[in-house]
């Protein structure tokens, strides 16, 4: 009876040491070395590079997958779908478009891996990178990335403008509006309310205002123009003040007489981010030249 | 009697041993991870979102051949999206294993997975995929009948012309027009009398007259056929016989379309100066016959006619077009203002230079001074880069962008002060990109400090910042030492 029982005991051990040691016996070195990212914008698409060291002595198939690779504007995370892998470090020339849904051969060495990676809001992510082989974990890594906000400004300037197909002769002056939204960060920036708003500086009312939507991408700056070459705005100066020209494809269009000076004033808005700029028009240097020559015929 | 105990050490024993040897078989017996992810994609096929659909779609595509078994199963799906999708996707991974499988799919109760299956079958593509495939020119649903025709086009299997002319008279003008296209793609000679016949044809006559490009049916018979078509009464007909014969580069054929010039109808001249001028560009023997008569219908009454004469003048590009073609600079019509600048630069003679310089402190529209620009530089204008310098400060940033890159083209160094002035005003980004580019094809190290100051300006477009780094870096490696006595 006692024999039987040390049998018994010897077939749990000898089982129990089997299962324990079977997932491991098979199990492959493999390891996450680094980590590196661009500086990276929101709405921009850039990439990731890990460097994926294979201590064996063959190449090993191994499954990468990465979480929060993609996160929407809801905040919603995907995996991403694609990754370029080199063959070795001796030839990271040698590069081919892997699909995820694949196992990885990673040569002996170490392999560079880049994965694409996006994220439609700024904000603080944090990647989870799984390295499996058959199910079974080999090594994972974390790595926090930051996506700026897009940091804008905007600029105004003002000239006189020719308009020559118009033939307005003497009668009439144009003063042309640019106006630029620029963006000094990695982060493209989407639907940006822009509000133009004019006041006549003698009677302190506004006289006009216009709304429109643009967008500027990464280290950019957008022409705030409807047309290229035509400005934002006119500022038509005639004598009646309220002339019936039209200036198409210019549509801000203000009128007023001699004398007159307008205080534009643009602001554009992202998110709780608020940038204006303010210009006089006709800008200070052409009015004291008027004055001066009105002076002067006096 | 004594109650056996269930519960004893032995037992219980046995029970643990049980469990693990349980638990260790089922590790041997996993499901192998691929096959795990490939059946759980093919579940996806039929989810309602379609993003997850396409997702999972996309994802068999990349799997390939580890996943054809599975997407063989599916094809008897209860889902016709499942059915259709993997259908689909089997035809991307192009496994001739899943050929017969397609093949009983092809009698699928949903048109959408039949179509899926002929689309599949075409792509993997085996002896039998023709004779496969002709039944179903019979479907009751026409997408699925225009899918087969296209394939059958595709394939060019024997059987195939003969098939698609079976059913030339089908009651949907799509269909008729894409057998059309496919008889074309075929090439078999068996189709040439059905496409003749379609030649009076309003809507399918071009079609079938394009048809005669391939070679195949231009056989002695069938172009004598085209030449006495020519004769026709109907215009339609003549025209389109005009078209079919354009494919066939002869003097008989040249001869023919000169006395055509004369043709009553307006749509048969047009045709026969378009060949005439195709055949300028092929520098077909015998094409300088048509010149004079081409220049006569310089005069024609019908403006298209004009049009086309002044094109097709500037696709042979024979000197004596030259003096005929100025005078058309001045006319009214901007289309045939276009037509002749355009000639005039294709032409390159010299003798235009002046009347073009002349022409574009006039010229109104933006289009024909860009065009100008281009005709100058054609045919090497000795004042073009004075006059390219002036257009920097043109109106339209079309002609400001083009007068900078053909400065550029040129190598002009003498335009380098005026593009480096011309960028501290620009407005435009293309206009300013193609400025700093003109001045990285000149290469004169005076452009370096504005090159360096664009480069790091962050108040700079993009594109111009990039194209001002680029062409430093450039400018750089040819002449280093400029370079570093700047810095």
């Amino acid at each position: 009876m006692k024999n039987k029982k040390l049998i018994l005991i010897f077939a749990v051990l000898l089982t129990l040491t089997l299962s324990l040691l079977w997932p491991f016996e098979s199990e492959i070195d493999v390891k996450i070395v680094e980590i590196q990212t661009p500086p990276l914008g929101a709405q921009i698409p850039e990439k990731l590079t890990m460097v994926l060291q294979n201590n064996e002595s063959k190449p090993v198939d191994v499954w990468v997958d990465i979480e929060n690779a993609f996160v929407d504007e809801n905040k919603i995370s995907y995996p991403t779908s694609r990754i370029i892998i080199s063959e070795n470090s001796t030839h990271p020339w040698d590069v081919d478009f892997v699909s995820f849904q694949k196992p990885i051969t990673l040569q002996p060495g170490n392999n560079s891996i880049k994965a694409r990676l996006g994220y439609s809001l700024p904000g603080k992510y944090e990647l989870k990178i799984k390295v499996t082989e058959d199910s079974r974990l080999i090594d994972s890594a974390s790595h926090t990335l930051e996506i700026l906000p897009p940091k804008l400004s905007l600029k105004l300037e003002a000239e006189k403008f020719d308009w020559p197909e118009l033939d307005l002769g003497n009668e009439v002056e144009l003063y042309g509006i640019y106006g630029y939204i620029l963006n000094y960060s990695p982060s493209r920036a989407k639907d940006l309310r822009t509000n133009l708003s004019v006041r006549d500086e003698k009677t302190g009312k506004t006289v006009f205002t216009a709304s429109e939507v643009y967008y500027v991408e990464a280290y950019d700056k957008t022409p705030l123009w409807i047309w290229p070459d035509y400005p934002y705005a006119l500022i038509e100066i005639s004598r009646s003040g309220t002339s019936d020209k039209t200036y198409m494809p210019v549509q801000n269009v203000i009128r007023g007489k001699p004398g007159d000076v307008f205080r534009v004033n643009v602001s554009s808005e992202w998110e709780n981010q608020k940038v204006f700029a303010e210009i006089l028009v006709p800008i200070a240097e052409e009015r004291n030249v008027k004055n001066e020559k009105e002076a002067r015929n006096l | 009697m004594k109650q056996k105990k269930f519960f004893t050490f032995e037992n219980a024993i046995l029970l643990l041993l049980l469990f693990f040897l349980i638990g260790f078989a089922t590790g041997c017996l996993r499901q192998d991870p691929m096959e795990a992810r490939v059946d759980s994609l093919v579940e996806e096929l039929g989810n309602e979102d379609t993003n997850i659909s396409s997702a999972a779609l996309n994802a068999l595509i990349d799997i390939g051949e580890p996943a054809v078994p599975s997407l063989i199963l599916a094809l008897t799906a209860k889902e016709a999206p499942v059915r259709e999708r993997s259908a689909l996707i089997l035809g991307r991974i192009e496994d001739k294993r899943a050929v017969e499988a397609l093949s009983k799919t092809l009698s699928d109760p949903d048109p959408k997975v039949r179509g899926a299956a002929v689309n599949a079958l075409c792509n993997i593509e085996t002896n039998e995929t023709t004779k496969l495939l002709i039944p179903l020119l019979q479907d009751e649903d026409e997408e699925v009948v225009l899918l087969v025709v296209s394939a059958l086009g595709k394939l060019k299997g024997e059987g195939a012309a003969s098939a698609l002319l079976e059913i030339m008279d089908h009651d949907n003008q799509e269909v008729r027009k894409n057998i059309i296209y496919s008889l074309k793609q075929i090439g078999d000679p068996v189709a040439s009398e059905a496409l003749l016949e379609l030649f009076s044809d309003k809507e399918l006559g071009e079609i079938a007259a394009s048809a005669f490009s391939n070679y195949n049916f231009m056989d002695p018979q069938t172009s004598e056929i085209l030449m006495e078509l020519l004769k026709s009464k109907d215009p339609t007909v003549r025209a389109n016989a005009v078209r079919a014969l354009g494919n066939k580069e002869d003097e008989t054929v040249i001869t023919l379309f000169i006395k055509l010039l004369e043709d009553p109808d307006s749509e048969v001249r047009k045709e026969v100066i378009y060949q005439l001028g195709v055949f300028g560009i092929q520098k077909s023997p015998g094409v300088e016959k048509a010149l004079p008569p081409l220049i006569k219908t310089l005069n024609d009454r019908d403006k298209e006619v004009q049009i086309a004469a002044v094109t097709a003048l500037g696709r042979i590009g024979d000197d004596a077009a030259v003096l005929p073609l100025i005078p058309l600079l001045e006319n009214k019509d901007r289309k045939l203002r276009e037509a002749a600048i355009n000639a005039l630069g294709q032409i390159g003679d010299p003798q235009a230079g002046a009347a073009l310089r002349d022409r574009l402190k006039a010229e109104e529209l933006w289009s024909a001074r860009r065009a100008m620009i281009r005709a100058l530089v054609n045919i090497g204008d000795p004042e073009a880069v004075e006059t390219l310098i002036t257009l920097l400060e043109d109106r339209h940033y079309r002609v400001r962008q083009s007068a900078a890159m053909e400065l550029g083209k040129l190598r002009a160094e003498e335009a380098v002060e005026a593009l480096l002035k011309a960028l501290e005003t620009e407005r435009e980004s293309e206009v300013r990109s193609a400025e700093v580019y003109a001045l990285r094809n000149i290469g004169d190290p005076r452009a370096f400090e504005t090159l360096r100051k664009i480069s790091r300006d962050q108040d700079e477009y993009y594109c111009v910042r990039l194209a001002a780094r680029e062409s430093l870096k450039e400018l750089e490696a040819a002449s280093p030492s400029e370079s570093t006595a700047l810095v």
